[in-house]
């Protein structure tokens, strides 16, 4: 049983919510897996317990391939629950809306590099998922991610980002996706494979025309 | 009042109705291959079938109409995706009807069929649509003028997962009402891989590793209950995603896996969790049917849509997501 004293919501998801807590005076996020109660019980269990092991692994792994992410203090795996850093600072997508220097989409652009060199896929590089704390640029919110050589894997994080800046970010979208790729291939050796396999997806099926 | 003959022949089912444009199903007749005990279907004996069947099917649907030919406003077809020579039966029963009493032919989507007959059946304005048949495993939701794909399987659909592992147990297809039979009775939950990748599914692995549970003495029962309520599970948790998404609040079924009581009553409870309503097309329309291809035909039919008998094509690999709907807003 972790103590810690719960401070407010933070954010409500379909699988999960993002508590605000106070942790032996540290400000803390706590991630929450909720049950689906109408699934079988040990089914629920073991999808939430696995989920939630996995996603501090990858924080801390991505840390490790120099991707900064939050520090995971404590891990509850029979409530489904991770206690981890709070960064303080302003969402991309925020700080895209209000104007900021492109020069931030470069170091995004490095982390998904980096993150890709390790073998590990997000699965939700949005601009929401990225806070710049101070000069610090810190990825969150590995629920989605895994672990995976594939360039397609790899190409969809990238088709992510691309459409995250195209529908939120028009007006930077093309000058900002051309900076964020120059981090990538900066830091990623494979990067021209995955980029060659963007395209490909992207002339075929449903990338042609999503949402 | 323009009315539609629409002809339905993707795959087992040969079907024929007639539908108004306020919406009215006139007749709606079908016949259903029935492939040999432990067989899948094979397209070209589902296109003898629907051949031999087509005429009484059509007679009767006009029949139970009460309408002639000459009354109809146009003929709809089910130009695909589907099995060529099976598809090839309707396509030519509509052309030859079509040139030979002179009425506009349409061509219909198969799967866009099912979401606007379940639009209209269900009274759903803007749902998010669950698509779950032999040929679909679909999250959709509405949007300019196009179903668009929020998630869908990587690999075969939950109807394929259920058909085949039926057909490895010997079970007649289609063997879902006998599968879930099984599943009622069973109550291990044996370890099966749970596959969601973002918002989208993978069965295959599933299919492999049930399979080997059998080969390793797993009773049958406690198989059938596992793959239901895994693959089940997995198909609720995309539904939750998208309703979360886009915070709709109607879930809207269609396809024949959901005469599935187990699903059902699974995806009832995700919804409520995610304050949205479950609507679920009446299991006489839920499979496929004329009326699928009648209701968009006409919609289509209304809206200018034409093509000559001789550019009335079939389509085996056929994208819902590039298919317009113009009445979507």
């Amino acid at each position: 049983m972790i103590s810690y004293r719960e401070l407010g919501v933070i954010a409500r998801g379909a699988e999960a919510e993002l508590l605000l807590a106070d942790w032996m005076g540290f400000d803390v996020v706590v991630k929450r897996r909720l049950p689906r109660g109408y699934l079988d019980v040990r089914l629920d269990a073991r999808i939430r317990s696995r989920r939630t092991i996995k996603e501090a692994q990858l924080l801390h792994e991505a840390r490790l391939a120099g991707v900064p992410t939050p520090l995971v203090f404590l891990l509850d795996t029979v409530n489904s629950e991770i206690v981890m850093q709070y960064i303080e600072g302003r969402r991309l997508k925020e700080l895209l809306d209000v104007h900021v220097d492109i020069e931030v989409l470069e170091e995004a652009g490095r982390l998904v590099g980096r993150l890709h060199s390790a073998d590990i896929v997000h699965g939700d590089p949005t601009t929401s998922n990225f806070i710049l704390a101070g000069d610090r640029l810190v990825l969150l919110d590995f629920g989605l991610s895994y672990r995976s050589r594939d360039e397609g894997d790899k190409a969809v994080d990238l088709h992510v980002v691309k459409e995250a800046l195209s529908s939120y970010h028009h007006d930077v979208y093309e000058e900002g996706f051309a900076r964020f790729l120059e981090g990538y291939v900066a830091t990623y050796k494979g990067s021209g494979i995955v980029m060659d396999e963007l395209r490909r997806m992207e002339s075929r099926g449903r990338y042609k025309q999503v949402v | 009042m323009s009315t539609c003959l629409g002809i339905e022949s993707t795959a087992h089912t040969f079907g024929a109705a007639v539908v108004s444009e306020d919406g009215r199903i006139m007749s709606d007749v079908k016949d259903i291959y029935v492939p040999p005990t432990g067989s899948g279907i094979h397209p070209r004996e589902a296109a003898r079938h629907h051949v031999s069947e087509a005429p009484r099917v059509l007679r009767k649907a006009l029949v139970e109409a009460g309408i002639s030919i000459d009354d109809l406003s146009c003929i709809s077809y089910s130009a695909g995706p589907g099995l060529g020579p099976a598809l090839r039966v309707g396509a030519v029963a509509a052309r030859a009807i079509s040139s030979y009493y002179g009425k506009p032919l349409v061509p219909v989507h198969h799967a866009i069929g099912h979401l606007e007959l379940g639009r209209l059946l269900t009274g759903a304005r803007r749902p998010v649509a669950l698509l779950i048949s032999g040929g679909h495993t679909t999250v959709l939701i509405p949007k300019r003028r196009r179903w668009r794909v929020f998630g869908e399987t990587l690999d075969i659909t939950v109807g394929q997962l259920i058909d085949q592992f039926g057909r490895h147990l010997g079970l007649s297809s289609p063997s879902g009402p006998k599968i879930e039979g099984l599943a009622s009775t069973g109550s291990t939950l044996l370890e099966l891989p749970y596959t969601v990748r973002g918002n989208d599914l993978s069965f295959s692995g599933m299919l492999t590793a049930a399979k080997r549970l059998l080969a390793r003495g797993h009773r049958q029962e406690d198989v059938a209950y596992s793959i239901q309520e895994t693959a089940f599970a997995m198909l609720c948790e995309v539904a939750e995603r998208a309703l979360a998404f886009t915070g709709y609040h109607e879930l809207m079924v269609v396809g024949g896996v959901a005469a599935n009581s187990r699903l059902r009553a699974m995806l009832k409870a995700a919804a409520r969790r995610q304050d949205a309503k479950l609507e679920l097309v009446p299991p006489r329309f839920s499979g496929d049917c004329g009326a699928q291809i009648a209701w968009p035909g006409i919609m289509y039919y209304k809206g200018g849509v034409r093509v000559r008998p001789v550019d009335a094509n079939v389509i085996q690999r056929w994208r819902l997501d590039v298919v317009d709907v113009p009445w979507i807003e």
